[in-house]
């Protein structure tokens, strides 16, 4: 199953923040997360990433650092700021308050099985 | 390394990002590599890496959506002539290659300009060492050079008696100090202390010479004045009160190494032994007259040669702060009429002061360079004409690239910029290669013509030139490049996209500029050919005028004996005698002469003439021709006799006189026979040879 464009859009951003605010990582280790993580439903074009990376630190909400990887070679590492953080959280409220009226409108996974 | 197609993809992204550095285009880029890397190493191939980063030209744009001014770039938007450094780095870059890209234009520009801004440099190198700059002496504007007038000789003669100088010292409400030089012949010596024997130049001066310029010496001191004026007469010219000497920095340097302890040291010239008391300062030179590597003390007392009818010396003054020039002028005519009272043998003469500076360019100099200066500026004017006719030409055949760029939304003042900095780049680089140029246009005026222009090693292209040049390349950047940048910065998109073809955007005003460019240039052309054929033919003119003497296969040459071998006149004589034997007897020599000054050189010896001893009339000038052979080739005699070594004939006071001078004293006489009384120098009765 894929998602639609404008679901991708929303759920994006705060599917990188919330693997960032675990732990940070560089590009290539956050495709394979978010892919990994989601069960390959967040596995989008690879190269769109990175304008989101860019997007996110333009409004603060990651900082990158230069270091040394484990593999020897140095990455550019991404993690969330306290700015990030706050926004993250507001997302998460935002969306538990979604899904609690979707779930109430009676959009719920059971129901779809069912 | 990346597989070519992986680095196509990457390069694909950058540029639908189309972004500079200050963008972060290093970064991305490498972020993007080692995506790449990444993923190969985790063992994905490049096909499947391809495939899964997805569309680059989305992804470029997308990142580029991240970055504000990318952004606004490629919305086509200007920020008029404002850019980021790295804008403008992306400008001379594009500039560089455009450029690069037509080598034949770009090394017709810069030759152009570089010859345009080489004259100029080199004029103003000269022009600033010898008229702008200041004497290198302290408070240069206080400096007179000291003429001996008289009423009836208000300019009065080159030299003067030492009696007066003693006495015009004397005048401190006048003058600081003053100081005498004997500059009537060149000297020189040997230094005879030295394994090899080494000629140097040398110059007699007057304690308080070294004042007046106000010159601190390097080391030691200067001539006290009791090495000049001390105690006592006179005897001898050659016979100084004191052995000592100062010498230049240049032979402290070669003669002593630069030893610490030279003060003291005794320096032997021609036999004689001095005791070196002082170092001059790198680079002093005497105002005027030759370079000298060491200056002795001149014995200023009365006595031996130092007598009222003795003109030899030349000098030199420092006036006092608190006199002007003017002020200085009267008080002098004043104080020599009182002291004339005291001393008949003064003949009423007066010291005529003569700013130094004056002295030493001359008006007659100082007018040819600025005649020279605006040639030069000419010749600028004409390269940039020139250059800007190319610009304009070339202009013309980019009218659709910039078309182009203005349609897609470059800016009117972006597109200017760009243009003027191509210009610019043309302009440094032919103001580059002009100050080279010039430095070598100088260096070799230097090497090619020692003695055309005064105070000449004074010539240096340091700060002043370098910036005279880099405001000459910016005023040479504004007259070439403004006007094809605004032209260009007119073109209407549409107008020229429209025609189609490049030939066609030639239109009225693209002709309207270059006729005028071509009738601009032909005019100032002109003027500069007509400058040039004048001069030519003033030089052309100059160089003919009758010498009364052939120059052709005469070898000339410099002889010095060294006073301590040849003390005295019988064996100077005899050298002369037996060196002339020899060289006569030289093959191919037809004959050999020898003179105190060579001819047509500028110096002489003067002595007062006086042809009716009733009515006095100033001095002329004389040179003193050995007996032998003294005829020059091709010169011939109007009258009288021209040997003078006949026995009997070669006797005191006989004189030649120059043919000018003598045919005008017979004119006025209305005489023209051997035989004329006259008298010269001390009053001593001779005859004219004539």
């Amino acid at each position: 199953m894929t998602l639609e464009r404008e679901w991708m859009r929303g759920a994006a951003p705060l599917a990188v923040l919330t693997l960032l605010d675990r732990r940070e990582m560089y590009g290539y280790e956050l495709v394979e997360a978010l892919e990994r993580d989601s069960g390959g439903l967040l596995a989008m074009g690879q190269s769109t990433i990175y304008p989101l990376l860019y997007n996110l630190e333009g409004k603060g909400h990651v900082e990158s650092i230069t270091r040394e990887a484990p593999s020897g070679r140095r990455r550019k590492y991404y993690r969330a700021t306290a700015a990030g953080r706050t926004w993250l959280a507001s997302q998460r409220s935002q969306w538990a308050t979604l899904v609690e009226a979707m779930t109430s409108l009676g959009i719920h996974g059971g129901e779809q099985e069912g | 390394m990346l597989p070519a197609e992986i680095e196509a993809l990457i390069r694909e992204v950058l540029d639908a990002a189309d972004l500079d550095f200050t963008d972060g285009r290093t970064d991305v880029e490498q972020e993007l590599r080692d995506h790449f890397e990444d993923g190969l190493a985790r063992g994905v191939t490049a096909e499947e890496l391809i495939d899964r980063f997805g569309d680059p030209t989305v992804a470029g744009r997308k990142i580029a959506g991240t970055r504000p001014r990318a952004a606004a770039r490629r919305r086509g938007e200007s920020r008029g002539w404002w850019m980021s450094m790295g804008e403008w780095w992306d400008e001379v870059r594009r500039a560089i290659g455009r450029l690069g890209r037509a080598p034949g234009f770009t090394a017709v520009v810069i030759l152009t300009l570089a010859l345009g801004i080489g004259a100029n440099t080199a004029i103003f190198a000269v022009l600033s060492a010898v008229i702008l700059d200041e004497l290198p002496y302290e408070q240069p504007d206080r400096l007179v050079r000291l003429y001996e007038a008289n009423q009836e000789d208000l300019i009065g003669g080159e030299y003067m008696r030492a009696p007066l100088m003693a006495e015009w010292r004397q005048w401190s409400e006048v003058f600081e100090e003053v100081g005498a030089l004997y500059t009537y012949r060149e000297m020189g010596a040997d230094i005879t202390s030295a394994e090899q024997p080494a000629r140097v130049h040398t110059l007699w001066v007057s304690a308080g010479y070294f004042e007046t310029l106000g010159i601190t010496p390097h080391r030691g001191r200067t001539f006290e004045p009791n090495e000049s004026f001390g105690p006592g007469e006179a005897t001898s010219r050659t016979e100084p009160i004191a052995r000592t000497a100062v010498i230049s920095h240049r032979l402290w340097l070669s003669h002593f190494e630069a030893r610490e302890d030279v003060l003291g040291s005794a320096l032997e010239l021609d036999g004689q032994s001095y005791e070196v008391v002082g170092v001059m300062p790198r680079g002093f030179r005497n105002p005027f007259g030759t370079d000298s590597d060491v200056w002795l003390p001149y014995d200023m007392r009365q006595g031996g040669s130092n007598h009222y009818q003795n003109w030899f010396l030349s000098g030199i003054a420092r006036l006092r702060d608190d006199v002007t020039l003017e002020q200085a002028r009267e008080r002098v005519r004043a104080l020599s009429e009182a002291y004339f009272e005291t001393e008949p043998g003064t003949l009423g003469a007066f010291p005529r002061l003569l700013p130094l500076h004056q002295d030493v360019v001359g008006s007659t100099r100082a007018r040819m360079l600025w005649i020279l200066a605006g040639a030069a500026g000419m010749l600028l004017l004409t390269a940039c004409l020139n250059v800007t006719n190319l610009l304009v030409a070339r202009g013309l055949s980019r009218d659709r690239d910039l078309a182009l760029r203005s349609a897609l939304g470059s800016g009117r003042g972006r597109l200017v910029a760009g243009i003027l900095l191509e210009n610019g780049l043309l302009a440094l680089a032919g103001g580059l290669a002009g100050l080279t140029l010039g430095v070598l246009g100088v260096k070799g005026l230097l090497f090619l013509a020692p003695g055309v222009v005064p105070m000449v090693t004074e010539i240096h292209t340091g700060g002043t030139v370098f910036l005279f040049t880099s405001a000459t390349t910016a005023g040479a950047l504004f007259l070439f490049g403004m006007a094809p940048a605004l032209r260009m910065s007119r073109t209407s998109p549409a107008d020229v996209l429209r025609s189609g073809d490049r030939a066609s955007t030639t239109g009225r005003s693209g002709r309207r500029i270059r006729d005028g460019l071509v009738v601009a240039q032909v005019g100032v052309a002109l003027a500069l050919v007509t400058g040039a054929a004048l001069f030519t033919r003033s030089f052309t003119s100059l160089v003919n005028v009758p010498l009364g003497f052939e120059s052709e296969a005469v070898l000339t040459f410099e002889v010095n004996l060294p006073g301590a071998r040849y003390p005295d006149g019988s064996s100077r004589h005899a050298f002369h005698e037996e060196f002339q034997n020899r060289i006569a007897s030289l093959p191919n020599v037809e004959r050999v002469g020898a003179v105190s000054w060579l001819p047509v050189r500028g110096r002489y010896h003067s002595w007062g003439f006086y042809w009716d001893p009733e009515n006095p009339d100033g001095s002329r000038r004389s040179r003193d021709p050995a007996p032998r052979g003294r005829r020059p080739r091709g010169g011939r005699l109007r009258g009288g006799t021209d040997d003078l070594a006949q026995p009997g004939r070669r006797r005191r006071g006989v004189r030649r006189l120059g043919c000018p001078w003598a045919a005008d004293r017979h004119r006025r006489c209305d005489t023209a026979r051997d035989g004329h009384r006259g008298e010269c120098g001390s009053r001593r009765s001779w005859d004219d040879h004539a």
